[in-house]
């Protein structure tokens, strides 16, 4: 297990990658601001952001960590991390705030604090997308977002969620610039009212081509000259072949497995330096995009399987050297970590629906088994035609207990593409990214817009619209909760509610969607995502062949729990009635002991295969889908839903008093679609039950987080069951389903002496994090979730 | 017809392979001084009370109609004689810490409770487990239900102490895919002593299976003091490893953790200071019995 399998090379970059510190780098601002003041008004908006672009690439510090195969970081080197002044611009404040916080800091040095106070501030205060968003949303759009009823993705970070597909491992820079210039004389003004606009975004595009090939070039020169001045041989012969390496890519298509890393990691850096893309962006079906590579070079004898392993090392550590750039505020609430979550796809179906899985598949187990980092994330795609044997591996790292890699059902994930819109073809090529999103890799823009909180929402419905925690009048008066003569009547008011507050919520995104599609293009993400060059438009700006929003819903199961407890003991039993209800959610069951204990004991809850709680997660799912899914958004595309928190369950349950499931104020919600954290009585397959009667393909993906004690999952008897276990959640047409593995008093011992346990990596919601790393209040929520245990007979 | 069960457990990965619910029937002939399941002896319905969910708010003695339970400390007190088991108290207790155990399950019930699962039984070579108590001590319901459950292609594990007449476990072969059979002890008088019931019918019984070919694990409570002497465990590995049919050989180290649940029940627990067998002692047994060329696994 483990580290053994990791060579010298990768020993040490491994170490390097989990030492650094992230702090921020004040380069990229810089730049960004000299681009700005040379351009600005100038030239077009896409050409301005390439020409920005261009700066970046050209003049960014260079760094070749010692033995490094793979080179390039975004930053000037691993964990220093750039901010992106003209979508975020960090008050110093802010930066004080990244500086000393305890969880998810980022150093600033005094003198980029100074850089930030006389030379970022004054050129960007007022100007970035932030500003812009602060000031186009409606009174009514911030009360609900300053309560908590929902998030916005878009006011630090840009659109992104983009996954890269086949292409980039066939056509070099030098040929796509050819094929948008191509483009481009084929524009006429005459016939074409729009030439112009499309003319700066193929220009804007054509430049951003030059960018990354600079970038390649000044690589390859910088490991040539380092191998020019080292008496290493060993090193010497490593920066050579960087340099041929380099040489090579991103301006022509890669020959060797070694290229096509290289030409992946330009492209990623290239993606993450235009824009601050949220998920950074993502090689996704990488054993399909390596596995020619890697069989014509085993065959020919120019590769090993232990030199692509190697490789693949060097370039998982490439990944884990880029901490996501910092967030502030409910941001960083909604999404607290490190993690730039981009998530790697192994196995699933190739594009003819034959099994994907490869050698390179079983290879990159091994890379996640023996590296243990927390980036990339990884999953595996499992299909009714992959075989048991790929799921027993991946089972074997899976109990390793690191939260990786996570489990996708790769037949569902076509359905739920083909019925948004997708052709079968094109939903073959799709797959999972960031926590667990549907997408149709390379030929889309699907972006994740902003949390709901389901369960404010019917604080607000209990409520008439008002926010009890402050008073304030922020939703709709949906009537008096205590008239209410049927548990029919409380249901209609919360979708009344819900459409309101999803009206709201709406009618932002589609000014932000406008704002990023005017002053934020993408020309570089444009080239890479068909059919932007074809239609000459940009990513930002419905360029991509499908364009998708979501909306992500949180807290099922504590909603379904709250409204069971209502309809069961206000209407069913009438044990009370709603204003005595109300009175003890009001009082925080203070004094209400006994009466909270009824209702977190003996009421029908979420997560058992009880039928009558089961009935109501599904209303509530119905509602949800209803109110979002089919609407258009600014761009052309389509809305739907998506079940999964990130970590907002937490920051929603800090909004929320108590609720009637017999939560008690600001406690977290419960998360993805997993049950209410300890309420599931009937283990595992109880669970999958419930969750199985969600309907999952209607989505854009779901998520379930199961957690099992280490002892289940012993032997190949435990990896049977583990495995019997995913099939028959995905006979359901569950979405994803992931695993934690470690017993409570391991983690409760970690919260003591957080020095003994630096390597202890769990499963968060979508993304696996170091325990260190959370917070408190997530260290506790994970302790209390559900430990299952297996129920033996008698012994 | 109506079976007396006390608990329908799903999820069950130790009683045969894959994923299993397991289906416990309510009665015992056996009163092993170990026993982890002593809710399990008496085939009549009990009150038990679980003393970490009481909270002390005597919902419960406000409830009972009959007068069958008093206030005591910060909990309550059942008088046997007075309690009519009709209920009345588990409705009142918020916390859900009383608990009837044992109901009856008609056929269909069991047999629709059981297929929820298949799913599982099906991706992970799992299925149906009937366990006890002692199922044969129902043993027309258990046939019935094993009937049921064959019908729909279930597979099914029978685990049993094998102290039952042979006409009554007769009628299961051919329908039982896999047997846990129980072998306590292989001298009857010591095996008389520590679970009131001598061992010839259940070694009888054991070698008819073993004749007919049948798959077994035997599944030994490996006692210290008790059973797990060398020269015990040699009687025991030269009777299972004559001939067919004994597949695999289950130790099942001692643990106290149902101390517990004696109290619960008013039950008076007799082997409190036994303790559990030490890593060494489980290996060395284990040793023992492969040596018979027997397959032995620890645990489930």
């Amino acid at each position: 297990m483990g580290q053994y399998g990791m060579n010298e090379r990768v020993r040490r970059l491994r170490q390097e990658s989990v030492e650094a510190i992230p702090r921020i780098s004040m380069e990229r601002a810089r730049l960004v601001t000299e681009a700005y003041e040379a351009y600005e008004g100038r030239v077009s908006i896409p050409v301005l952001r390439a020409r920005t672009l261009e700066h970046i690439l050209t003049h960014k510090a260079l760094h070749i960590g010692r033995g490094e195969l793979i080179v390039g970081e975004r930053g000037p080197s691993p964990c220093e991390t750039p901010t992106y002044p003209e979508l975020c611009c960090h008050t110093l404040e802010d930066l004080d705030i990244m500086d000393g916080r305890a969880k998810i800091s980022f150093k600033v040095d005094p003198a980029s604090r100074t850089i930030q106070e006389e030379e970022i501030i004054p050129q960007w205060a007022g100007k970035s997308i932030r500003d812009h968003v602060v000031g186009l949303m409606t009174p009514e759009w911030k009360a609900l977002y300053e309560a908590g009823v929902f998030t916005e993705f878009m006011e630090q970070r840009a659109p992104g969620h983009a996954v890269g597909d086949d292409k980039l491992y066939k056509k070099g820079f030098v040929q796509w610039k050819a094929d948008i210039e191509a483009q481009m004389d084929r524009l006429d003004d005459l016939t074409d009212p729009e030439a112009y606009g499309k003319r700066e975004q193929l220009k804007a595009m054509a430049i951003c081509c030059d960018a990354i090939m600079t970038f390649g070039r000044r690589y390859g020169q910088a490991a040539r000259d380092r191998a020019e001045t080292t008496d290493d041989p060993q090193e010497k012969t490593d920066l050579l072949q960087v340099a041929q390496v380099c040489d090579q890519v991103p301006a022509q298509a890669p020959r060797t497995f070694h290229e096509a890393l290289q030409m992946y990691w330009f492209v990623h850096l290239t993606v993450i330096n235009e824009l601050n893309t949220w998920d950074a962006f993502c090689p996704g079906k990488l054993d399909h995009h390596l596995y020619p590579f890697y069989e014509r070079e085993l065959e020919a004898g120019t590769l090993t399987r232990e030199g692509a392993k190697e490789l693949l090392e060097c370039f998982f550590i490439k990944f884990n050297n880029q901490p996501a750039p910092p967030k502030v505020g409910i941001t960083l609430k909604e999404s607290g970590t490190y993690t730039d979550f981009c998530n790697i796809n192994i196995g699933g179906l190739l594009p003819d629906g034959t099994s994907g899985v490869n050698a390179v598949s079983y290879l990159l187990l091994e890379v996640i088994e023996d590296l243990r980092i927390l980036q990339p994330s990884n999953n595996i795609q499992v299909s009714r035609v992959n075989p048991d044997d790929f799921l027993i591996e991946a089972g074997k790292v899976i109990r390793e207990g690191m939260g990786f890699p996570s489990v996708f059902n790769a037949d569902a994930v076509v359905q739920e593409l083909v019925r948004c819109g997708k052709t079968p073809a094109d939903a073959l090529t799709g797959g999972t990214s960031g926590c667990v999103e549907v997408g149709c890799f390379g030929k889309e823009a699907f972006i994740l817009t902003g949390y709901l909180n389901l369960v404010k929402i019917l604080e607000l419905t209990l409520h008439r619209g008002l926010d009890p925690l402050t008073g304030k009048r922020i939703g709709k008066d949906t009537g008096d909760p205590t008239a209410f003569g049927s548990f029919h009547d409380l249901m209609a008011a919360f979708e009344d509610q819900l459409n309101h507050v999803v009206d709201i919520k709406i009618r932002g995104n589609q000014v932000i969607e406008q704002l990023y599609a005017k002053k934020m293009p993408a020309p570089f993400l444009s080239i890479v995502t068909d059919d932007c060059i074809q239609s000459a438009r940009d990513y930002n700006n419905g360029g991509a062949r499908y364009n998708t929003r979501y909306i992500q819903g949180v807290g099922i199961g504590t909603i379904t729990d709250s409204l069971s407890a209502i309809k069961t003991h206000v209407f069913d039993q009438q044990t009370w009635d709603m204003d005595q209800v109300l009175t003890m959610i009001h009082a925080d069951f203070e004094g209400y002991e006994k009466e909270r204990t009824r209702l977190r004991m003996r009421t029908p809850k979420y997560g058992n295969d009880d039928n009558l709680a089961d009935d109501i997660m599904v209303q509530v799912f119905e509602a949800f889908f209803t109110a979002v899914d089919g609407r258009p958004t600014a761009s052309g595309g389509t809305y739907h839903i998506q079940m999964l928190p990130t970590t907002s369950h937490v920051y929603f349950g800090s909004v929320i008093g108590a609720t009637p499931d017999g939560r008690k104020k600001y406690r977290p919600l419960s998360e993805g679609i997993s049950p209410v954290q300890g309420v599931d009585k009937h283990g595992p397959t109880a669970v999958i039950q419930s969750a199985g009667k969600m309907d999952h393909l209607r989505t854009g993906g779901t998520l379930l987080n199961q957690r099992l004690s280490p002892d289940l999952l012993q032997g190949q008897a435990g990896l049977n069951q583990l495995k019997g276990l995913i099939r028959a959640y995905f006979a359901m047409d569950g979405h994803h389903i992931q695993f934690n593995v470690f017993d409570v008093a391991k983690l409760k011992e970690a919260q003591q002496h957080p020095d003994l346990y630096q390597n202890l990596i769990v499963r968060v919601a979508g993304y696996s994090d170091y325990f260190n790393n959370l917070n408190k209040n997530l260290q506790d929520e994970i302790i209390e979730r559900t430990e299952q245990s297996g129920f033996g007979g008698k012994a | 017809m109506v079976g007396q069960i006390y608990n329908i457990q799903r999820y069950s990965l130790h009683d045969g392979p894959g994923i299993r619910t397991t289906v416990f029937l309510k009665g015992c002939p056996l009163s092993c001084a170990w026993c982890h399941n002593p809710e399990s002896q008496q085939l009549s319905p009990q009150l038990m009370v679980n003393p970490t969910l009481c909270m002390g708010c005597h919902e419960c003695v406000k409830g009972c109609e009959t007068g069958a339970l008093l206030a005591a400390d910060k909990q309550m007190k059942v008088i046997d004689n007075q309690c009519i088991l009709c209920g009345a108290c588990q409705k009142a207790c918020p916390a859900g810490a009383i608990e009837i155990i044992g109901k009856g399950y008609t056929l269909e019930q069991v047999v629709s409770e059981v297929l929820k699962d298949r799913t599982f039984y099906d991706s992970s070579g799992g299925g149906v487990t009937l366990s006890g108590g002692e199922p044969l001590q129902q043993w027309t319901f258990a046939l019935a239900l094993v009937k049921a459950l064959k019908k729909e292609k279930i597979h099914i594990t029978l685990d049993t102490s094998g102290h039952e007449q042979w006409a009554h476990l007769e009628p299961f072969l051919g329908l039982v895919d896999l047997y846990l059979y129980d072998v306590k002890h292989m001298d009857p008088d010591r095996h008389r002593r520590w679970t009131g019931v001598d061992n010839l019918r259940i070694l009888d019984n054991l070698e008819r299976l073993m004749d007919q070919g049948e798959k077994i694990w035997i599944r030994l409570p490996l006692i210290p003091g008790i059973n797990d002497q060398e020269d015990h465990l040699h009687d025991l590995a030269a009777f299972v490893s004559r001939g067919q049919g004994v597949d695999k050989v289950c130790l099942l180290p001692y643990h106290g953790f149902a101390a517990g649940k004696y109290d619960q029940l008013g039950m008076v627990y007799d082997m409190k200071d036994k303790k559990k067998p030490g890593p060494d002692r489980i290996l060395a047994s284990k040793a023992l019995l492969e040596g018979y060329g027997l397959e032995v696994q620890v645990g489930g």
